[in-house]
């Protein structure tokens, strides 16, 4: 079962490889952009969805506390959903970053620094086991001026960028 | 024969293969070299107009955005750090 755990995410990380099936080369690192963009959405939306849909549901009270419970076994796979294809953007988007680094611009530095503070936080919310810790990431994480910041500055990098 | 040692054997021979890759390039020189000379200065002019262009560290209002970005990022660190430390910290009790 684990061995099957492992191919997946194996084979998820080869997603943005037909990034490079292009013929030319500029073409193929501003398409792993895309698959940075495309990853982050996939992988946050239905995340963010579910959460709230969950904690709607517990406030409600009543019968959506039952729909609550019915799914909180779905949370664990969806988390590591999130957590997978973010990592597949997020690598895709520093990889676009490092091959265009001589076209370097402050949208761009100000996108990776809001990138790499949402993925540490991220990751030490997931792996990290002291209390502090974890409290600070949650909240750092959760941050909803961060993801405005975020979102910002990729739809200001897409209208920047050179062509 | 050791397995590390068989190993090493294979790597070598591997990265061996690999130089001749980058061998053939760039030695052809004589028949098309005046072509191929005024090809790179056409390319080194498009890529200095693209510099003009460009949106450079250190300039114009583009700065700003780094500056609250990093403002940003800070103040929400302290923020957090601030929650934390003082949900923590125990109420005094008037009497």
């Amino acid at each position: 079962m684990k061995n099957k755990h492992f191919l997946l995410i194996f084979f998820l990380f080869l997603v943005p490889l037909p990034a490079f099936a292009d013929d030319d080369g500029e073409d193929a690192i501003e398409d792993l952009g895309w698959v940075a963009i495309g990853a982050g959405v996939i992988a946050t939306v239905p995340f963010i969805a579910f959460v709230k849909v969950r904690k709607f549901a517990v406030k409600t009270g009543g019968s959506t506390v039952q729909i609550a419970r019915q799914m909180a076994p779905a949370y664990k796979p969806i988390l590591n959903f999130h957590i997978i294809v973010n990592s597949i953007g997020y690598f895709s988007g520093m990889f676009h970053g490092l091959m265009l680094s001589s076209n370097v611009d402050p949208i761009s530095l100000s996108l990776a620094l809001v990138m790499t503070v949402l993925m540490i936080s991220g990751v030490l919310l997931r792996y990290t086991s002291s209390r502090n810790a974890k409290m600070f990431n949650r909240l750092l994480h959760g941050q909803f001026g961060l993801v405005i910041l975020l979102v910002g500055l990729i739809l200001l990098h897409v209208l920047t960028a050179d062509d | 024969m050791t397995k590390l040692s068989l190993f090493l054997i294979l790597l070598l021979a591997l990265t061996v293969t690999t130089v001749s890759v980058f061998a053939d390039d760039e030695r052809e020189f004589g028949v098309g070299e005046n072509e191929r000379e005024r090809e790179r200065e056409h390319d080194d002019e498009r890529e200095d107009d693209d510099d003009d262009e460009r949106i450079v560290l250190g300039t114009g209002v583009s700065d700003i955005v780094l500056y609250v970005t990093i403002s940003a990022i800070a103040g929400t660190m302290g923020y957090t750090g601030y929650k934390i430390i003082s949900a923590k910290r125990p109420k005094l009790v008037k009497k």
